[in-house]
C-alpha cells in the first residue's frame, strides 16, 4: 500500500478566465479525484481494518487448532498403534506360553510313573493310567505310540471330539519319528488351513529306552483364542496361512463371528515377519489391528495371529476433539470480530474525520477545523493538520496582500512612466510609495548638479493619521537628506529596522518624524556590471510609524523594482528635458516624439490594463520589469543620435556665419563669377558631404596632382587650395570644375574652396542630424512595434521573425557586446498575440544576456517541426544549475541578484507560451543553455487552445 | 502491498514452524535408546574387571572386550591369529619366545603400548617382588604360564620371553592373557580391577555394580572399529524376566536361557536362538588306579552300553552333541578316532562275558558310581544322566552304586580316588588342546588336587603330550595330537559323553551374532539391521 501522495500546500494557480486578481485558491491534483469516492475510502478502510485484525487473530487460531488436531489425532492414532502392537506382542507370549505349557504337560505326562510300564502291559493298563493322570490335563488331543510306532491309545481329553477331529497325527508323522529317536518337541503345525499346537515326548524308561512316543495337540482355533482373549483387552484372530483368521468377536447374542479374511499384501508382510497394522472394518464394529506371523521350530512361518482393538473410543475421541477445536476457534474468530469491530470504529472515525477535513481543506475551506481527542498519533496528525490549515490560511492572506502591493506599484509605474514632468514623476512616485507600502513618511531627492534636491515627499501627521501639507512634508523630508546623501554615494539601499533608535541616523530619523522602520533606496540607473560610471538619478526614502512592522525582504524586492522603475522615469524625464532644451526644432521634433512616447505608455498603460484584466497580476509586474528595461535601452538609444544632433547643431551658427561671409567676399572680389561660384558650391558640396572621407595618403596624392593642376591654370596658393580641396574629397575633375567655375578670378579660388568646406560640413551636419532623427524614428518605431500598439490584443497571423527582430533592436543596447547569431528557418506565420509574444521573446534574451553577464555569443535559431513553430534562444552562458532546472518556471524562482530579477519572468513567459497552446522548456548544460519555445501552427492552434480552455 | 503481504506470509509461515516445532517436540519417542547400542541382560554381572584376576564367566566375558592379548582366536574358533604381536618366532631350541609388537597402539587410558607394558603385565603375575603383584588371585593363570621364566623387553617393539622348557600351548595360553596399561594399574592398585584400562575396541564407560555395566567403542582402536558405539549388559537375575525383556524389544541379548525356555525362544516369531559347540566335555571317568576296571575290555563294554543320543537329547533337551573323544570337535587338534564305541548292549555284555572269564571283572561286585548333585555348565541334569548311566552299566551286567554328593564333596572324594566310575566334564580353560589333553590325561596329572581323575598313566602318552608342547610347529603338533587321541581311544580311560552348547538368545534384529568358543558372543562384528518398512 503506497500512501497517498500529500498534498502540495504551495502551487498557486490563478483561477482561469477572468478571475479578479488577488483571489487566490489552493489546490491539489489529487484531491478533487478523492472527494468524489470519500465513503468508498472510508469503507475500505474500515473493511480493511476488520480484515486485518480478524486475519491476524484467525490464522493462529486456524494454525493452532490444525496443528492440535493433527497432534492429538496422531498421538491417538500412535497410540493405538502402539496399544496393538502391545497386545500383540502379549497376545503372542499368551499362544507361546500355551505352547509351552502343552510341552511341559507332555514331558509330565511321559515322565509319570508307570507309564513305561503301562505300555508294555497292553491297553487297559494305559486307559487305567489315563484315567488317573488325565484329570489335570487340559483339553487336548492325546495319542500314545509304543516303541515300534503302532498308535496304541488316542483319547480327546476334555471333550468337544469335533474340535480335535483334525488335530491328530498319524504314525508316520515326523512328530511321531522325531519322538522315536528321544527328541522332545513343541511346535504349531498346520493341519489343512488350521494351526494346531503339537508336543511330542518320548517314553523311555530308567535306562532310557524308548517305550513309546506321546503326542498332545491341541488347535489353534477360535475356542483357543477365546482362551487367551481374557488375558487381553483386545479380540484375538489367529489362523492359517490362507489368512483365514478364527476370531473372538462376538456378536450381541454371544455367537462368535463369521472367519476373518486378511488382505493378501498384508498377510504377505506379516508371514515375512513384519508387525502389519491396519485398520478393519467388520460387521461388529471397527477394530484397529495387528497382525504378525506364527513360525513353527524350524522358524519356518506357518500361520499368522493377530489381535484387534476396538477404535470406537478414538473415534468418539475425535469427534469430541475436533468438535471442542472447532467451537474454540469459533469464539475465537467471534471474539476477533467483536475487538477488530470495536478498534476499527475506534481507529476509523477519527481517520474519518481527519479524511473530512482534508476534502474540506482541497475544497478551499481553510477554516474547517478537525477535532480529535485521544492523546495519540491521530489527534497529533489532526492538530498539525489544523495548524498547517492555519498556516495556508495566514499565508494565503499574506499572498493576497502581497499581490496588491505588487498591482498598486504597477499601476504607480504605469502611472510614473506615463509623465515626462520631472516634477509630476516625482510626485507620483511619492504617492504611489506612500499609498501602497502604508507608510509614514516617502521622500524622493533627485540628484541636480551633483547634489540632492528634495523633490516630493508625503509625510503623516504622527499623532494622527492625517496628511501633512505638501510643504511640511518636504521640511520633514529635509531632516532625512544626511541619510539619503549617505545613500546616493554608497548606491546601496539602506534599511533600518527602527530608525529612531539608530545610533548613526536616529536623530534625523526622528526629526523626520519617522523613528520607525525606514528604508532608502538610490535610483540607480548604472549600467550593470558597470561601476565606472555611477549614474544615481535619485534616492527614495521610506519610512513607517514607530510600531509599524518593519519592511520584509519582499517589501524590499518591490520597492527596489520600484526604484528601477521610478530611476528610468526620472531619467526619461531628466533626458525629456535636456534634449527639450537643445534645439527649437529638435525640440519640437523630440516633444512630438516624446509626445508619440506618452501616446505609447498611454497605449502599454491600456495595454497592461487589458492585460490585468486577463492575466494575472504577476505578467504586469514582469511586463514592467521588461518595459523598464525596454525604456532605459529606448532612452539610451534616442540619447546618442540626440547628442550628436547637438554636437552638430552647435557648430551650425559659426557655419552659417562663415558661408555668410565667404558669400559676401565672393561677391565683393568676384562679382561676375559669383553666381557660377556659388553654383558650383551648391552643385558640388552635396555631393562631397556624401562622400567619404578620404585617407591622408590618398588626400595627399590628390593634393599634389590638384596642385599641379592649378599651377597650370595659374591658380593663386595652388598648394593650399589644392589641399583643402583634397581634403574635403575633391578630385581632379572638382578642380577642373573648379577652375572653369572661377573663371578670370582665379585670386578667388581660396575664398571658394573656403565657402565649399563650409557648405560641406553644413551638409554633413544636416546628413548627420538626418541620420540621427532618422534612428530616433526607428527606435520609436520600434516600440510601437514591440508593444503593438497599433494592433488589437487579439490573435493575429504575425511574422515570428519580426517580433525578434523588434525585440533584438529593442535590446540593442544591452546586446551591444554580445554577437548575435541569428540561424532562421523558412517559417510560416502563425497566429499569436504578437505583444505577449514579444515579451517572451524579451525575456528570453535579456535571460540570456543576463546569464551572460553582457558578453558572448547569443544564438536565435528557428524552425519548424510539424505544425509546430520552433524558436530556440541559445546561450553560451555558466549554464542553469541542475538542482535549479525543474523550478526554473516556477513563479517567484530567481536566480538573480535581489533587484534584477522578479523571479516572474520565465513563469509569466511559460504561461504567454501555455495561452498559445505551445510548449517551453530549458535544457542546460555549461556552455550550452537553450530555451525551445514550441507554438503550434494555424491548423492546430485554435483547436489546442480550445482544448485547454476546456479541460481548465 | 506486496512487501505487507511477503511479510505476513513470513510471519506466518515463522509462526506455523514454531508450533509445529513445538508439535514433534510433544511427539512421544518410541525409540527406547540410541540404535547404535547394544543391550545385553545377564544373569550375573561381572566381579572383577582386571582379566588376570578373573574367575567368573561373565568377567571373562566383558574382559574379552577391554583386553587383548599378543595373540588373540579367529572369531568363532581356536585358531591363534596376530593379536598385539604381529609376528613371532620361536628360538630352535624352543625356549626362547620372540614377539613383535604391533606399533602405534594405545591403551584406553591414553598410554602408549610397548614392550615396558607386555613386561609388566608378566611380571605383576610372575614376579613375587613386584609392586603390583597379584597374589592368590593369579594362582589360576601362574600356573597356566609357570613355563615362563623370564620376560624381557629388547627393544620397545620386541619382546622375548624364555621358557624353562620348549612350550608350544603357550601361544594358546598368551590368547587369553591380557596385556594392561602399567600406568593404570600404577595409579589404582588393586582397584584397577573397577578401572580396567586396556587395549580392546571397547572401553569401560560406566559401572553401577549388580545393576549394569557401559562399555563404549574405543575410538583409537588398532584395528577394524566395532559396529556398535555402545555396548550394555544389565543384570536381570531372573530368567524369566530376561525372557520377557527380550520380547518386549528393551533387552537385545540374553545370555543363560533356561533350557525349558529354549523351545519358547524358537517358535517366537522375533526371536532367535544361538548356539555353538562348547569347549568342554562331560565324561564317565573309570578309576584306573584300581584293579576294578583297568581291563579295557570292561571299560569297552562300559562306553558300548551307554546310549549317548537319549542323554542329549533329553538331559541336555538337545543342546548338546554327543563326544566321541575327550577333544570339542571346535578344537583345531580334533581328530575322530576310527575305534569308536556306538550303543551296542549285546557287544557289552559279550565283553563283559569275556572279561569275568578272564577274571579281569568281577561281575557281582557293585562299583561305586559317583555323581555330583548340583548342576554343571557342562552336564545340567546330572543325577538323571547317572541314573540312566546306572540302568545302562545294569543292562550288560555291570552294577553299580550311586553316591550323589555336591561338586565340592563330589570333587574331593574323586581327588582321593574313592570312586570306581565317576561322572565329571571339564572346561577349556584357554584354546590349545593342550589344556584338555595334558591337564586330563598326563600322569602328572594324576596325583593330588588334579584333573587326571581316571588317574590314567600311559608313559606313551605322556612323551606325545610332552612332544607336543615342545613342538613348534602345528602341524606336527597335530599330528602328535592326534596319536594321543587315538591312544586313549583304545585305552579308553573314559567315557566321554557330550560335549554341551552354549546358548544365547537374541532378538531377530541383531545380525551376526557369533559366539566364541567360551560361549560369549564377539560384540565386536555384531550389528543392527535399521528396521525395516512396516
Amino acid at each position: 500500500m503506497t500512501p497517498p501522495e500529500p498534498p502540495n500546500p504551495f502551487p498557486v494557480t490563478p483561477l482561469p478566465g477572468g478571475a479578479r486578481v488577488g483571489r487566490f485558491r489552493l489546490t491539489t491534483r489529487k484531491l478533487p479525484r478523492l472527494t468524489n469516492t470519500p465513503p468508498k475510502l472510508r469503507l475500505r478502510l474500515r473493511t480493511k481494518l476488520v480484515l486485518a485484525m480478524v486475519i491476524a487473530a484467525l490464522i493462529p487460531v486456524l494454525i493452532v487448532a490444525l496443528l492440535a488436531t493433527r497432534v492429538i489425532l496422531t498421538n491417538l492414532e500412535t497410540g493405538l498403534r502402539d496399544d496393538a502392537q502391545r497386545q500383540l506382542t502379549v497376545g503372542l507370549n499368551l499362544v507361546l506360553r500355551a505352547v509351552e505349557r502343552l510341552g511341559d504337560e507332555t514331558v509330565q505326562l511321559a515322565d509319570s510313573p508307570n507309564l513305561s510300564d503301562a505300555l508294555s502291559r497292553g491297553t487297559p493298563a494305559l486307559e487305567q493310567w489315563l484315567a488317573k493322570e488325565s484329570s489335570h490335563v487340559p483339553s487336548t488331543r492325546l495319542q500314545l505310540f509304543d516303541d515300534t510306532g503302532k498308535l496304541v491309545l488316542d483319547r480327546t481329553l476334555g471333550g468337544a471330539e469335533a474340535r480335535f477331529k483334525n488335530a491328530g497325527v498319524m504314525p508316520d508323522d515326523p512328530f511321531v519319528i522325531a519322538g522315536r529317536t528321544w527328541t522332545r518337541s513343541v511346535s504349531i503345525a498346520q493341519v489343512g488351513d488350521q494351526l494346531v499346537m503339537r508336543s511330542v515326548s518320548p517314553v523311555v524308561d530308567a535306562s532310557l529306552t524308548l517305550r513309546g512316543v506321546l503326542v498332545l495337540s491341541t488347535p489353534l482355533d477360535g475356542d483357543f483364542a477365546d482362551g487367551i482373549k481374557g488375558a487381553l483387552a483386545a479380540d484375538v484372530m489367529i489362523g492359517g496361512p490362507s489368512g483365514r483368521l478364527a476370531v473372538t468377536f462376538r456378536s450381541g447374542l454371544g455367537t462368535r463371528s463369521e472367519i476373518v479374511a486378511i488382505a493378501a499384501d498384508d498377510l504377505a508382510a506379516a508371514i515375512a515377519g513384519q508387525r502389519v497394522i491396519r485398520d478393519l472394518d467388520f460387521a461388529t464394529g471397527q477394530y484397529k489391528i495387528a497382525i504378525t506371523a506364527l513360525h513353527d521350530r524350524g522358524d519356518r512361518p506357518v500361520g499368522v495371529i493377530g489381535v484387534a482393538l476396538d477404535r470406537e473410543p478414538l473415534a468418539a475421541t475425535k469427534t469430541l476433539a475436533v468438535r471442542t477445536l472447532i467451537v474454540g476457534g469459533g469464539g475465537a474468530i467471534v471474539f476477533a470480530l467483536v475487538i477488530a469491530l470495536f478498534w476499527s470504529r475506534r481507529l476509523g472515525s477519527p481517520i474519518a474525520r481527519l479524511h473530512r477535513g482534508a476534502i474540506a481543506v482541497s475544497r478551499g475551506d481553510l477554516d474547517h477545523r478537525i477535532d480529535v481527542a485521544g492523546g495519540d498519533e491521530l489527534s497529533d496528525l489532526a492538530s498539525a493538520f489544523n495548524q498547517m490549515t492555519g498556516t495556508l490560511k495566514e499565508n494565503q492572506a499574506r499572498l493576497a496582500a502581497r499581490m496588491r502591493e505588487i498591482v498598486a506599484l504597477h499601476d504607480a509605474g504605469r502611472a510614473v512612466s506615463s509623465v515626462i514632468d520631472l516634477d509630476l514623476v516625482s510626485r507620483k512616485i511619492v504617492d504611489a510609495v506612500a499609498r501602497t507600502f502604508d507608510l509614514q513618511l516617502a521622500a524622493l531627492w533627485l540628484v541636480e548638479g551633483g547634489a540632492l534636491r528634495t523633490s516630493a515627499a508625503r509625510a503623516r501627521r504622527t499623532d494622527v493619521s492625517i496628511a501633512l501639507a505638501a510643504d511640511d512634508s518636504l521640511a520633514a523630508a529635509d531632516a532625512l537628506r544626511s541619510i539619503a546623501d549617505h545613500v546616493r554615494i554608497g548606491r546601496v539601499p539602506l534599511r533600518l529596522v527602527r530608525a529612531g533608535d539608530d545610533t548613526e541616523w536616529g536623530e534625523a530619523a526622528r526629526k523626520a518624524g519617522a523613528p520607525g522602520p525606514l528604508v532608502a533606496l538610490p535610483l540607480d540607473r548604472s549600467r550593470p556590471g558597470d561601476s565606472r560610471q555611477p549614474r544615481v538619478v535619485g534616492v527614495l526614502a521610506v519610512g513607517r510609524a514607530q510600531d509599524a512592522r518593519e519592511f520584509s525582504e519582499a517589501d524590499l524586492n518591490l520597492l527596489t523594482t520600484f526604484a528601477d522603475q521610478a530611476g528610468a522615469a526620472v531619467e526619461n524625464a531628466l533626458l525629456y528635458q535636456e534634449v527639450r532644451g537643445a534645439s527649437e526644432e529638435l525640440e519640437k521634433k523630440v516633444r512630438l516624439r516624446t509626445a508619440e512616447l506618452t501616446a505609447i505608455n498611454t497605449e502599454l498603460g491600456r495595454a497592461l490594463a487589458d492585460l490585468r484584466d486577463t492575466q494575472a497580476q504577476l505578467v504586469l509586474s514582469e511586463r514592467m520589469a521588461g518595459l523598464g528595461l525596454l525604456v532605459a535601452g529606448v532612452a539610451h538609444e534616442i540619447n546618442s543620435p540626440t547628442a550628436a544632433i547637438r554636437g552638430s547643431i552647435d557648430g551650425l551658427p559659426a557655419a552659417l556665419t562663415r558661408v555668410a561671409r565667404h558669400g559676401a567676399e565672393l561677391v565683393a572680389r568676384a562679382p561676375s563669377t559669383a553666381a557660377a561660384i556659388t553654383g558650383y558650391l551648391e552643385s558640388l558640396a552635396p555631393t562631397l558631404a556624401e562622400r567619404p572621407l578620404p585617407t591622408t595618403l590618398t588626400s595627399r596624392k590628390t593634393a599634389r596632382e590638384i596642385a599641379a593642376l592649378l599651377d597650370a591654370a595659374k591658380v593663386e596658393e595652388s598648394t593650399i587650395v589644392a589641399a583643402d580641396l583634397a581634403d574635403l574629397g575633391g578630385t581632379i575633375e572638382d578642380a577642373q570644375a573648379l577652375i572653369a567655375a572661377l573663371g578670370d578670378h582665379r585670386g578667388t579660388a581660396r575664398e571658394a574652396v573656403s565657402a565649399l568646406t563650409d557648405h560641406v560640413y553644413l551638409h554633413r551636419t544636416a546628413s548627420t542630424v538626418r541620420h540621427a532623427i532618422g534612428q530616433i524614428q526607428r527606435i520609436v518605431g520600434a516600440l510601437k512595434s514591440y508593444s503593438h500598439l497599433d494592433q488589437e490584443a487579439t490573435r493575429i497571423e504575425a511574422d515570428v521573425h519580426e517580433g525578434l527582430e523588434t525585440t533584438l533592436a529593442l535590446m540593442h543596447h544591452a546586446l551591444r557586446d554580445i554577437v548575435v547569431e541569428r540561424h532562421y528557418g523558412n517559417i510560416p506565420r502563425v497566429p499569436v498575440y504578437v505583444d505577449e509574444l514579444n515579451q517572451v521573446w524579451t525575456n528570453l534574451i535579456s535571460n540570456a544576456q543576463q546569464a551572460m553577464q553582457g558578453k558572448g555569443t547569443l544564438t536565435i535559431e528557428t524552425a519548424t517541426d510539424g505544425d509546430h513553430v520552433v524558436v530556440r534562444v541559445i546561450d553560451d552562458g555558466p549554464g542553469v544549475p541542475a538542482e535549479v532546472l525543474p523550478r526554473i518556471f516556477e513563479a517567484f524562482f530567481t536566480t538573480k541578484p535581489k533587484g534584477e530579477g522578479t523571479g516572474l519572468g520565465l513563469g509569466i513567459a511559460r504561461k504567454i507560451v501555455d495561452k498559445h497552446g505551445g510548449v517551453m522548456r530549458c535544457e542546460s548544460v555549461p556552455n550550452r543553455t537553450v530555451f525551445e519555445v514550441r507554438i503550434p501552427g494555424a491548423s492546430t492552434a485554435g483547436a489546442e487552445a480550445g482544448a485547454r480552455e476546456g479541460a481548465a | 502491498m506486496g512487501r505487507t503481504v511477503g511479510g505476513a506470509i513470513l510471519l506466518v509461515t515463522v509462526y506455523a514452524a514454531l508450533v509445529a516445532s513445538c508439535d514433534s517436540g510433544a511427539e512421544p519417542r518410541y525409540r527406547r535408546r540410541d540404535p547404535g547400542a547394544l543391550v545385553v541382560a545377564q544373569a550375573t554381572g561381572p566381579l572383577k574387571l582386571d582379566p588376570v584376576r578373573v574367575t567368573d564367566n561373565e568377567s571373562i566375558e566383558i574382559g574379552a572386550l577391554l583386553f587383548e592379548g599378543l595373540v588373540r582366536w579367529k572369531p568363532g574358533t581356536t585358531d591363534v591369529a596376530p593379536g598385539l604381536a604381529t609376528r613371532w618366532e620361536v628360538s630352535s631350541d624352543g625356549r626362547r619366545w620372540r614377539f613383535f609388537l604391533r606399533p602405534g597402539v594405545q591403551f584406553h587410558d591414553g598410554t602408549d603400548f610397548d614392550a615396558e607394558a607386555v613386561v609388566f603385565s608378566f611380571q605383576r603375575l610372575l614376579d613375587p617382588k613386584h609392586p603390583n603383584v597379584l597374589g592368590d588371585d593369579g594362582r589360576y593363570w601362574r600356573s597356566l604360564l609357570k613355563s615362563i621364566i623370564k620376560v624381557t623387553a629388547i627393544d620397545p617393539t620386541i619382546v622375548d620371553i624364555e621358557v624353562s622348557q620348549p612350550y608350544a600351548p603357550l601361544l594358546g595360553n598368551l590368547a587369553m592373557f591380557a596385556i594392561v596399561s602399567p600406568t593404570a594399574v600404577r595409579r589404582w592398585g588393586e582397584a584397577f580391577r573397577d578401572h580396567p584400562a586396556g587395549t580392546g575396541p571397547f572401553g569401560l564407560e560406566t559401572w553401577i555394580k549388580g545393576e549394569h555395566l557401559i562399555v563404549r567403542r574405543f575410538d583409537r582402536y588398532w584395528g577394524k572399529a566395532a559396529l556398535l558405539e555402545r555396548i550394555v549388559f544389565r543384570v536381570v537375575v531372573d530368567a524369566r524376566q530376561r525372557l520377557v525383556e527380550l520380547e518386549s524389544g528393551s533387552v537385545d541379548l540374553a545370555t543363560s536361557i533356561l533350557p525349558d525356555e529354549q523351545a519358547y525362544v524358537e517358535l517366537h516369531p522375533d526371536l532367535l536362538l544361538h548356539h555353538t559347540a562348547g569347549n568342554d566335555v562331560s565324561y564317565l571317568a573309570f578309576n584306573m588306579a584300581k584293579r576294578t576296571f583297568s581291563d579295557v575290555r570292561a571299560r569297552r563294554a562300559a562306553a558300548h552300553a551307554i546310549n549317548k543320543e537319549p542323554i542329549v537329547k533329553l538331559a541336555y533337551q538337545g543342546r548338546a552333541i554327543a563326544a566321541d573323544g575327550p577333544l570339542p570337535p571346535s578344537q583345531w587338534a580334533y581328530h575322530r578316532p576310527k575305534q569308536r564305541y556306538g550303543f551296542d548292549p549285546a557287544r557289552a555284555r559279550q565283553l563283559v562275558e569275556e572279561a569275568v572269564k578272564d577274571g579281569a571283572f568281577d561281575r557281582n561286585a557293585i562299583y561305586k558310581l559317583y555323581a555330583m548333585s548340583t548342576p554343571r555348565p557342562y552336564l545340567a541334569q546330572p543325577e538323571r544322566v547317572a541314573r540312566f548311566i546306572q540302568a545302562a552299566l545294569d543292562q550288560v551286567g555291570i552294577r553299580t552304586e550311586l553316591i550323589m554328593q555336591p561338586y565340592p564333596e563330589h570333587r574331593a572324594s574323586l581327588e582321593r580316588g574313592e570312586h570306581d566310575l565317576a561322572l565329571f566334564g571339564w572346561i577349556g580353560d584357554t584354546g590349545d588342546p593342550d589344556n584338555f589333553l595334558f591337564v586330563l590325561f598326563h600322569s602328572d596329572n594324576s596325583y593330588g588336587a588334579a584333573q587326571n581323575l581316571a588317574f590314567y598313566r600311559e608313559p606313551a602318552v605322556d612323551k606325545l603330550l610332552i612332544d607336543a608342547q615342545a613342538a613348534s610347529d602345528e602341524g606336527a603338533r597335530t599330528r602328535l595330537y592326534r596319536q594321543v587321541q587315538v591312544k586313549i581311544a583304545e585305552d579308553l580311560p573314559w567315557v566321554p559323553i557330550a560335549h554341551s552348547e552354549y546358548v544365547v538368545a537374541g532378538r531377530t534384529e541383531i545380525k551376526n551374532v557369533v559366539l566364541s568358543p567360551l560361549g560369549h558372543p564377539i560384540y565386536a562384528a555384531i550389528y543392527r539391521r535399521p528396521p525395516g518398512p512396516q
